[in-house]
């Protein structure tokens, strides 16, 4: 075939080409997520929750979801926790019969999975007039004011009408009250095809200018209201013991198995030389199950009196019969006690000592606002959550995002993260941040820690 | 430019910038992602397009820039290609294939001209060079593909 001919084929191969569809949605979906970064890290700030979006990509169900007929939608829909797929096999779901319209809208609150410290609310969304809905849940206390720290978000983004959605909401020291109110904005994401399957999972998108906000089409409120039964549910351990790693002593004070989650607290020793602010483990019982950080929701949470974070949660055992577990720690990330606030040149674009493996690549004035983007490993968290001026008075920043594509568009690269904040109404040009850890511990081997349960 | 007005312009968009990534990407499933990407990136970015008479230009340049950044991330997870050199190692490739070895340069002017169905002076645009770096490197890619195509402006 000479080249001639050849082109003209390869035209008719590329004509017959179909496009993939559903780039424009995904992107919108995309998008939508590094809005929903904002929210529940607002809200939990006062508490310092370290708050993961759930993002519920396909799976496959369990077998034993079959044997529960009634309940096997609902297993499909959480098959992004284990802790909560758990609950469904073991029907440990309260089922509640909401519905509300309004114009061509219609949503049904169906079931609930909810326990001492943690609730997770399933919802349809109906429309003949809208193919394709997103919905922003928001909670408040039943009398419509604040909730006590708490922090939320949605679990599933791209999800066709009529099908199952959720949305969770975390408790760290409060326990969850008696009823809550759960209100849903919906906005058009404006796709044109049924969508057959949700977007993939990433940590965020760093957008280049701030959150965008969609037209809302409508807005539901429902009161929610618990079942005490499900509310009171919870077992907990003070097993007391003390681990050594990278040099500090953290005391295992409690372990605490809800149906939706494992807590540890961990407390640093007071001749400890740094703050615990992260910890990667696993737990495996006595039966050789394997209980790791769950996906989404509140990972960790912090201590009122010092900077520590002494809370950090696993996927549930509550289901399991365990005796006993072995702790497996394989790293750490470390705050010095004595680490000072790290000066930042904002024109200049230049920060001194910042956190081990943070880089400082991008200062901009946006309006009245300084927007600053730093690389850094996915592995570690934000980097600083509070900042300081030139008098000392501290701020904490209400925003972050997470991206592997940077400002203006180039790659984090393998690993690599760039992480966006924003100092409000910051007529400077110069900040203090402090920083959230200063260093980072890997352990050769996991450091291991025997847990009695009885 | 709103998020309603891009979704519509990506929506029309996206067949030509599908078939201009699986030129350059040789793969529907690389081709995918890097449509994907690049119509997040606009999306992030369309607010700041002021002329929307540049939409498809500007699309397209992100779409490259996606292509090529899926490029290097497949590279590092594949053994590098062989890249042929000489009209007679181009020769040997079957034309697909021969359009992906060229040099970026080239294989950019190539696929957006030829494959793609932009005009000239909307390659240049896209590539952000002069019309006779494009007409230059178009002639060059089409003498090492031995093929034998019109280079007048369309």
């Amino acid at each position: 075939m000479d080249r001639r001919t050849e082109y003209e084929s390869l035209l008719r191969e590329l004509d017959g080409l179909e496009a993939p569809e559903g780039s424009v949605r995904r992107a919108v979906g995309r998008r939508r997520r590094t809005v929903w970064l904002l929210r529940p890290l607002a809200s939990a700030a006062a508490v310092f929750a370290l708050f993961v979006l759930l993002v519920n990509v396909s799976a496959p169900v369990a077998v034993a979801c079959s044997r529960i007929p009634g309940l096997r939608e609902l297993a499909e829909a959480v098959t992004f926790s284990r802790s909560l797929g758990d609950a469904v096999e073991n029907n440990y779901v309260q089922r509640v019969d909401l519905s509300q319209t309004a114009g061509d809208i219609t949503v049904t609150v169906e079931y609930l999975i909810v326990d001492q410290k943690n609730v997770t609310v399933f919802y349809r969304i109906r429309s003949d007039r809208y193919p394709y809905l997103e919905a922003e849940p928001e909670f408040a206390a039943a009398d419509g004011g604040h909730l006590q720290p708490s922090a939320w978000g949605p679990n599933d983004w791209g999800t066709p009408n009529g099908e199952l959605r959720s949305a969770t909401l975390g408790f760290a020291r409060n326990d969850v009250p008696s009823s809550v109110r759960m209100r849903l904005k919906l906005w058009d994401a404006g796709a044109r095809e049924a969508v057959t399957e949700a977007p993939a999972s990433e940590v965020g998108a760093a957008p280049a200018e701030e959150p965008w906000e969609p037209d809302y089409l409508a807005q539901f409120e429902f009161l929610l209201e618990f079942d005490p039964y499900y509310t009171a549910q919870g077992r907990h351990y003070a097993p007391d013991t003390l681990v050594a790693l990278d040099g500090q002593t953290l005391r295992l004070k409690n372990v605490d198995i809800y149906p939706t989650y494992l807590c540890l607290t961990l407390e640093g020793e007071p001749d400890n030389t740094a703050w615990l602010e992260d910890l990667d483990f696993y737990l495996v019982s006595d039966r050789g199950e394997r209980f790791d950080p769950p996906a989404g929701g509140i990972i960790s949470s912090g201590s009122p009196d010092t900077p520590e974070m002494i809370t950090y949660r696993a996927d549930s055992a509550f289901f399991y019969d365990a005796e006993s577990f072995t702790l497996f720690i394989t790293g750490a990330e470390w705050l010095d006690k004595t680490a000072d606030a790290v000066h930042a040149g904002l024109s200049a674009c230049t920060a001194d000592r910042l956190p081990e493996g943070v880089t400082l690549t991008e200062t901009s004035r946006v309006g009245a606002d300084w927007r600053l983007t730093m690389l850094k490993s996915q592995a570690d968290a934000q980097a600083f959550m509070k900042y300081r001026d030139d008098a000392g008075q501290e701020y904490e920043f209400d925003t972050w995002y997470s991206s592997t594509v940077g400002p203006d568009g180039e790659a984090a690269g393998e690993g690599m993260i760039f992480e966006t904040v924003w100092l409000r109404n910051w007529p400077g040009d110069e900040v203090w941040l402090i920083p959230r850890y200063t260093g980072r511990w890997m352990a050769d081997e996991p450091v291991r820690l025997a847990i009695d349960l009885n | 430019m709103d998020m309603h007005e891009y979704a519509r312009r990506a929506e029309e968009a996206k067949s030509r910038l599908y078939r201009t990534a699986v030129m350059v990407l040789g793969e529907p499933s690389a081709a995918e992602e890097a449509l994907d990407e690049a119509v997040y990136r606009g999306l992030r970015g369309c607010r700041r397009l002021r002329s929307p008479e540049y939409f498809d230009t500007w699309l397209t340049r992100i779409l490259l820039n996606a292509c090529y950044d899926e490029l290097k991330r497949r590279k590092r997870v594949t053994a590098a290609e062989e890249l042929p050199e000489t009209a007679e190692e181009f020769d040997a490739l079957p034309l697909k294939e021969a359009v992906r070895g060229l040099p970026r340069e080239l294989r950019d002017v190539v696929v957006l001209r030829y494959f793609s169905g932009y005009t000239l002076r909307e390659t240049a645009e896209i590539l952000e060079i002069p019309r006779g770096t494009a007409a230059t490197r178009q002639r060059r890619a089409l003498q090492l593909l031995r093929l034998e195509l019109g280079e007048e402006e369309n």
